[in-house]
């Protein structure tokens, strides 16, 4: 009886968070508030096999900072962060 | 010998002025009593003292003499200097932050970028129109700007077709995408001037809107067509 509680309050500690690319191409991450979204975005890039320095997370507009966490930013189940590659024009 | 030069030169400067017809008057109003008889006493002490005049002589020899103008100009002369740096031999620190707009951080590629390859990158773009804007209260007030992810969003997918005179689904599409790219928080409407950074087919640039408040139409009532670029 007890593990499904236990289950139950992982659950809630983590945030499901949509990672979304200009193409649309979605990947889902379970993160928990004080995680840094330094770590998120290091997953990200060595999953799509880009350099983390050449993409951009954005979250409701404003640009993701590495020390910034889902907590500071509010953010709440099944929020999207938009991801763009590096644009270089003249 | 440098000694007597010395105490010579000084009596010969003085008498020089006092020569001069048009500047006498003035060099002997401007030199007060008291100097000239520390110049006097001065010319009697080095006459007298044989210790200061061996130093002194000491000094001079050596091209040491601190009086001295030429051997100071020698001296900077001679320094020597780094040779000058090439664009190659800068060491490419790409990771290292160097300066901060707000939310976005530029670092040492991106500025090694603009000069080896001339691009600007959006960070680029997007720092020095928010440095822009921020720098004046007035403009701040007054402008408005939205990221650049809003024109990646606006120029997807097939848009190229401008004669239609129907708006393609796929331009509806992206017009949603980009307003929900500018942020919950993001009004367009509340300022005189909205600026769009746009990026399009490896150029930027940047579109403005004056009044952008104009381009709203009342449910049910017919559009004016100067509405959208009236000036107040």
């Amino acid at each position: 009886m007890a593990a499904p509680a236990e289950a139950e309050a992982e659950a809630q500690e983590f945030i499901k968070i949509k990672v979304v690319s200009q193409d649309s191409n979605e990947v889902i991450f379970r993160v928990k508030p004080g995680t840094s979204m330094a770590k998120l975005k290091n997953s990200y890039a060595s999953r799509t096999g880009a350099a983390v320095g050449t993409l951009r997370f954005l979250f409701d507009g404003t640009r993701l900072k590495d020390e910034d966490t889902p907590k500071s930013l509010e953010m709440e189940d099944d929020d999207v962060i938009e991801v763009y590659q590096e644009q270089l024009g003249g | 010998m440098h000694i007597t030069k010395l105490v010579e030169e000084k009596p010969r400067s003085t008498s020089k002025n006092t020569n001069d017809p048009g500047k006498s008057g003035q060099v002997k109003s401007h030199v007060p009593y008291s100097t000239q008889s520390t110049a006097k006493k001065r010319h009697f002490d080095h006459n007298s003292s044989s210790e200061f005049a061996s130093k002194t002589a000491k000094l001079t020899d050596l091209n040491l003499a601190p009086s001295g103008t030429s051997s100071s100009q020698q001296l900077i002369q001679e320094r020597p200097r780094k040779p000058l740096r090439k664009l190659s031999d800068i060491p490419n620190h790409a990771d290292r932050v160097y300066t901060n707009y707000g939310r976005i951080e530029i670092r040492g590629s991106q500025i090694l970028k603009t000069l080896h390859d001339y691009y600007f990158s959006d960070d680029l773009i997007m720092s020095s129109l928010e440095d822009l804007i921020r720098r004046n209260p007035e403009i701040t007030e007054n402008v408005n700007y939205t990221n650049s992810g809003v024109s990646t969003r606006l120029t997807a997918g097939d848009i190229t077709d401008f004669r239609q005179t129907e708006i393609k689904e796929s331009v509806r599409k992206n017009c949603l995408n980009a307003v929900f790219s500018a942020g919950k928080r993001f009004d367009p409407f509340s300022k005189k001037l909205l600026l769009i950074p746009l990026y399009f087919d490896k150029h930027w640039m940047l579109v403005a809107i004056l009044n952008p408040a104009n381009c709203l139409v009342e449910m049910g009532s017919k559009p004016k067509r100067s509405s959208a670029h009236r000036l107040e």
